[in-house]
């Protein structure tokens, strides 16, 4: 090769490799073209939507519980109240690298639960969220959090939660009422006063990563919980302690399988006591398996009919209508046939000129027919209302039910109702319903709302009382006179259980009849008793109810007796001067 | 020739202090700023890591560090030493490199379970597949420039095309499909430059996708992720998840970024983002701005690369300056294009930047020896 051929050689060579070159130079700008278009697409054409969805990603709002309100008896001893416990949640995802097996068999041994319990939930070892454990109580929470923090074990976390307990227990179980495992209340003022129970719970926004830990560089922005304000009670604890006693005793007495006490103050409409059975244990709910009949308030969630308790509403109506006065007599017959159905005394026995006075003593069926027929439907409709029954006394308990009223005027109403209604069948009330009308009687002519909460005690501090609802709907001599005729009544009966021989009471006994399927049910009764004293101002009222007694019938041979020993244990608690005193 | 000449061409390496300022300075600034960048973005992205295992943290950044600052010193080192010293030696490299990518197949010897991509020694581990991309740019340049005359026969480019097929072959075993297109890139680029006649050239191509095809039927993870990348519902969870959080990282990052190591994407949510993710981890933190100049200065490289090729002495510089920079700035806008989704997951990392002291110090020795290629072409011109 020479000098010469070299060099051209070298040229056309040389504007070759300039023509790949440039190729080469091309095809990279094209790429880098491509890379800038896809980068400007990205990050600012669709900056906005994509960084909303990265954020949606990894933004986690955690609520933060607030600390639920304690609820106290009249004298402020804690009936309800939270303490701080701890969800444990896993990432299984995590915690297979710290070995899953060794994590369950060390969590079962500290929390005290089965491992295949444990073993199910982390199941799924892909996944990164998992409720290992609810209600874990200070001491396992400790041992977890030394470990997580010695990176012993890890994928564990645990969440701040709180546990309600009931110290009292079965002691005002219904009243207080209990929450589920959300810690939302279920039945009696945990439920009714649950907002303000609860409180406002707050939360915190935070970026987690995909195994649910924070980002540091991430964002984090609490809202502090506001707690829930704390409930006083009216109910005392002491009168409660009796009553549950002497529903207790009463019905291994009388053998009976449910009942209720409740003791009120006629003048406020507070309710002092209120004690049922069956009752439910807030301490164990888990033994339940969701629900049981026992979690019902009968005081105020079933429906009964009263019977001759009754009476005292139909002669207090008439009295105050004036349709009768206190000496008007009556002269029909034990049995008596109006409109189409018969009805009769229980002794079946006539009474020539009957006193009104009388028809209490007796409990005269058809001494409270002839009164309320007398009146009318119409009057006796109004009182009934006035009375309050058909509608909720607005007790503040969940669960409060309305009674069936039927008046003349509604579809299944027969004027025989009248007569039923008028000594209190075919007439369905609640407990409490009776109770607030008899505080009418009680205290003088005043229907009084019952209250089982006397104040709330806000979170800093301040209180607020709770409303007393009153409205007359007796004149004050009415009630004079009734007083004087219930009094007069229940000292004619000889052998009276219910008069104890320490303080002055009155009150009506019941004996209802339960309708079943297609009638009456034979020796099936409810037996109960109404009263209220010392008589000069009434400061308590008692009513006994006891469902089914096997042993005895009547009120007067079940419920009298409940009535009395109730008297003298609650008078002598509340230190009301005896009779041997004045 | 004279005596004097002949007992420096003994002399392999030949520091030159005088020289300093003629080294090309855009280049030098490329070669600079590149790993820099990459240490800061590598420390932020392993944020999540330090928070966790502290200890972990402190040695991997230390140790970044000192792979950095070796690589500089490579650089210049590599920058004194004359390429065409290089010459008759790159086939031991050559043979070196081949010993190493068979011995990644001997079971036991390559880390781990998956791909068999990294050599355990007791001092240091490193990616075979590195060394292989430097051996083969310095012997297939090298042979093209000796047999510069017969660069348009069939025998001359079949003996090239062997060269460059044996480990394509043994890193397509791995498998590391990514890299094995990237090494047949290498031997495309050098075909290219020497003046190799297009019908030949064209087998390259042709056995790319061989390559590919092989791959993807032993390995049929590498099918799904085609197509889920073509069909992201298919595995919503898989791959595509990985793929859309460098976008949803790119995106949150907008223009002016979030803030250096105020990304949160890194926290676990973007895939391996110290390595192949680290461009989302940049655009989150320093948005479009950053990511933009990456890219021109990628551009950037490539233009000074195939100025210094169209301005080299010789062929055997003409081919490596263009391979060296063709086959680096293609791993740089392949691993841009698939971080911005608009190719499939390939497992490229970013040059200079991602995490991998192998793929750092062999870059930054590729740097030095264009810097010196640009210098004997200045030189030439010179004289």
């Amino acid at each position: 090769m020479t000098h010469n051929t070299t060099r051209t050689n070298r040229g056309s060579s040389k504007s070759k490799l300039s023509r790949r070159l440039l190729l080469m130079g091309g095809f990279g700008g094209i790429l880098a073209t491509a890379s800038m278009h896809e980068l400007i697409n990205l990050q600012l054409h669709n900056a906005g939507a994509l960084s909303a969805s990265a954020s949606i990603q990894q933004r986690r709002e955690r609520i933060v519980a607030s600390q639920r309100g304690q609820i106290m008896a009249r004298d402020g001893s804690v009936m309800a109240m939270s303490r701080p416990v701890n969800t444990l949640i896993a990432s299984p995802n995590v915690v297979r690298e710290y070995g899953t097996e060794r994590t369950i068999s060390w969590l079962a041994r500290i929390l005290n639960q089965s491992p295949g319990k444990l073993s199910e939930a982390l199941y799924d070892q892909n996944s990164n969220y998992t409720v290992l454990a609810r209600q874990v109580e200070a001491e396992p929470s400790r041992q977890i959090r030394l470990a997580i923090n010695s990176r012993e074990f890890g994928g564990l976390r645990l969440e701040p939660t709180s546990r309600r307990s009931y110290p009292s227990g079965e002691l005002g179980a219904h009243v207080v009422g209990f929450v589920n495992g959300e810690g939302v209340g279920q039945s009696g003022v945990e439920r009714y006063y649950d907002l303000e129970l609860t409180g406002q719970p707050g939360r915190i926004i935070s970026d987690l990563d995909p195994s649910g830990k924070p980002i540091p560089v991430g964002r984090y922005d609490p809202l502090a919980a506001r707690d829930g304000s704390s409930l006083q009670l009216t109910i005392d604890r002491g009168i409660q302690h009796i009553a549950e006693q002497e529903i207790e005793a009463a019905l291994a007495t009388y053998g009976s399988e449910g009942g209720s006490i409740v003791v009120t103050d006629p003048r406020n409409g507070d309710v002092l006591a209120m004690a049922n059975r069956p009752v439910f244990d807030p301490r164990s709910l888990h033994n339940y398996n969701g629900w049981s009949r026992s979690f019902l308030n009968p005081a105020v969630s079933l429906i009964y009919d009263p019977g001759s308790t009754f009476k005292i509403f139909t002669m207090a109506a008439a009295l105050d209508a004036e349709v009768i006065g206190a000496n008007s007599t009556h002269n029909l017959p034990g049995v008596y046939e109006y409109w189409g159905l018969e009805f009769q005394n229980w002794d079946k026995k006539t009474y020539p000129n009957q006193t009104m006075t009388s028809v209490l003593a007796n409990s005269s069926n058809t001494g409270a027919l002839w009164v309320a027929n007398r009146m009318g439907a119409d009057r006796f409709y109004d009182y009934v209302d006035l009375f309050g029954f058909g509608r909720r006394s607005g007790i503040d308990l969940a669960g409060e039910v309305n009674g069936l009223v039927k008046t003349r005027g509604s579809l299944t109403w027969y004027p025989s109702d009248l007569a039923a209604n008028s000594f209190g069948q075919s007439i369905s009330v609640t407990p409490i319903q009776m109770v607030s009308a008899f505080s009418a009687i009680a205290n003088g002519g005043e229907l009084v709302q019952p209250r089982v909460v006397r104040s709330i005690i806000h979170p800093n501090g301040s209180i607020t009382s709770t409303k007393i609802n009153k409205k007359r709907i007796l004149k004050n001599s009415t009630v004079r006179t009734i007083k004087k005729m219930m009094y007069n009544a229940e000292h004619t009966i000889s052998g009276n259980k219910s008069l104890s021989p320490n303080y002055e009471t009155t009150g009506k006994t019941g004996t209802a009849e339960i309708s079943g399927n297609g009638g009456m049910l034979p020796e099936q009764t409810i037996a109960s008793y109404i009263g209220f004293g010392p008589l000069a101002e009434p400061s308590i009222l008692i009513m006994v109810k006891i469902d089914r007694p096997q042993r005895g019938t009547w009120g007067s041979q079940v419920a009298s007796p409940v009535f009395r020993r109730m008297v003298d244990r609650v008078f002598r608690y509340k230190g009301v001067p005896g009779k041997s005193k004045i | 020739m004279n005596n004097n000449v002949a007992k420096r061409r003994t002399r392999f390496f030949e520091p030159d202090i005088v020289a300093w300022p003629e080294l090309d300075p855009v280049l030098l600034l490329i070669a600079v700023m590149l790993p820099l960048v990459g240490l800061v973005a590598v420390t932020s992205a392993r944020m999540p890591q330090g928070a966790e295992n502290p200890t972990l943290f402190g040695a991997e950044t230390l140790r970044h560090l000192c792979i950095t600052a070796v690589g500089f010193g490579l650089c210049i080192v590599a920058a004194q030493i004359d390429y065409r010293r290089y010459g008759s030696k790159s086939w031991v490299l050559y043979a070196i490199s081949i010993l190493f990518l068979v011995a990644l197949l001997i079971p036991g010897v390559a880390e781990g379970d998956g791909p068999r991509r990294w050599l355990n020694t007791p001092l240091i581990s490193f990616q075979p597949s590195e060394l292989t991309k430097l051996s083969l740019l310095l012997l297939l340049s090298y042979g093209a420039g000796k047999s510069s005359s017969s660069i348009g026969s069939l025998k001359t480019f079949g003996f090239g095309l062997a060269l460059l097929l044996i480990p394509t072959l043994l890193i397509v075993a791995q498998p590391d499909l990514g890299t094995s297109l990237i090494v047949l890139t290498i031997g495309g680029t050098i075909g290219l430059v020497s003046g190799t006649k297009w019908r030949h050239l064209i087998a390259v191509p042709t056995l790319a996708v061989i390559a590919g095809l092989v791959s993807v039927a032993l390995n049929p993870y590498q099918w799904t992720r085609v197509r889920s990348f073509l069909d992201p519902s298919l595995d919503p969870l898989g791959g595509a998840y990985q793929a859309k959080q460098t976008l949803l990282a790119l995106g949150s990052g907008g223009i002016a970024g979030k803030g250096l190591g105020m990304g949160t994407m890194k926290y676990h949510y973007l895939p391996a983002a110290p390595t192949d993710s680290i461009l989302a981890v940049i655009g989150e933190e320093g948005g479009l701005l950053a990511t933009s100049l990456i890219v021109v200065t990628f551009t950037a490289l490539l233009a000074r690369g195939l100025w210094i090729a169209a301005h080299a002495p010789d062929t055997f510089g003409q081919c490596l300056a263009a391979g060296i920079s063709f086959q680096i700035t293609m791993q740089a806008f392949v691993n841009i294009l698939v971080v911005s989704g608009l190719i499939p997951v390939t497992g490229i990392p970013l040059p200079f930047i991602s995490s991998g002291g192998s793929s750092l110090i062999i870059s930054l020795i590729m740097m030095g020896i264009l810097l010196n290629i640009a210098r004997a072409g200045r030189m030439s011109r010179k004289l």
